[in-house]
C-alpha cells in the first residue's frame, strides 16, 4: 500500500517524532509506515487521517 | 507509574525476574520454589504492562517473532538434542542443577527433577533465542 504521509508531514513541517507523538506511536512505526514497510491498522489509519484533516483514501492508495 | 514506557516495563520485568530467580537459587528448597513461582508471576505481570504500552507496530513485531521465532527455536532445540545430550555438555549441567535443587538439610532432589527442569529450560531458551533473532530481523527489515 502506498501513502503520502512523508509529503503531508513535510508540508506541515513536522518531524517523524512530532507525528509519532501526535499519533501516540513510536518513531519507528511512523518510519515503517512512511516507507511502506508496515501497513497500519484501520484505527491507526483513521487517526492518521484525523491528524492531517484528510480522508483515509486521500492518504493511502493501493499499489 | 502508568507513564512508564513499554521499554521501562520490560526492563523492570527482566530485572525483577532474574533477581528473584537468583534469590530462588540461593534460598533453594520449598521456599526457593515459591520464589521461583513469584519470579514467573512478576515476569507475566510486568510483561503485560509492557504489552499494554506498546504501539501496534511493536505488537506486530512481537506476535510475528513469537509465532515464527518461537516455532523455529523449538524445532532447532529439538534438532540440536543429539549434540546437547552429549555427556560432556549435559553432565556438568545436571550436576550443577542437582546441587542447586538440594535442600538446605542436604537431602537430594528426585533424580528426574534436574533432568525435567533442564529440558524445560532448554526448550524455553531455544524459543527465546528464536524470538530474539526474528524480532531483530523484523526491525531491520522494516526500517
Amino acid at each position: 500500500m502506498k501513502n503520502r504521509i512523508r509529503v503531508l508531514r513535510a508540508e506541515k513541517g513536522w518531524t517523524q517524532a512530532d507525528l509519532a507523538k501526535a499519533l501516540d506511536v513510536s518513531r519507528n512505526s511512523v518510519n515503517a509506515i512512511e516507507n511502506g514497510k508496515y501497513d497500519p491498522s484501520l484505527p491507526l489509519a483513521f487517526k492518521i487521517a484525523d491528524v492531517f484533516g484528510l480522508r483515509i483514501e486521500e492518504i493511502f492508495q493501493k499499489d | 507509574m502508568s507513564r512508564f514506557s513499554a521499554r521501562s516495563w520490560r526492563i523492570l520485568a527482566a530485572l525483577g525476574f532474574w533477581a528473584l530467580i537468583a534469590l530462588a537459587i540461593i534460598v533453594r528448597g520449598t521456599a526457593g520454589l515459591f520464589i521461583a513461582y513469584a519470579a514467573g508471576a512478576w515476569l507475566a505481570a510486568f510483561s503485560l504492562l509492557a504489552w499494554k504500552r506498546q504501539d501496534e507496530f511493536e505488537r506486530a513485531a512481537q506476535k510475528f517473532s513469537w509465532v515464527f521465532g518461537g516455532l523455529f527455536g523449538l524445532l532447532a532445540s529439538l534438532a540440536l538434542l543429539p549434540v546437547v545430550t552429549q555427556p560432556g555438555i549435559i553432565s556438568p549441567l545436571l550436576g550443577w542443577l542437582t546441587a542447586s535443587l538440594t535442600a538446605p538439610d542436604g537431602s537430594p532432589p528426585d533424580p528426574a527433577a534436574p533432568a525435567i527442569l533442564l529440558g524445560a529450560v532448554y526448550i524455553a531458551l531455544g524459543q527465546l533465542v528464536g524470538f530474539l533473532v526474528c524480532w531483530v530481523g523484523w526491525h531491520v527489515t522494516k526500517r
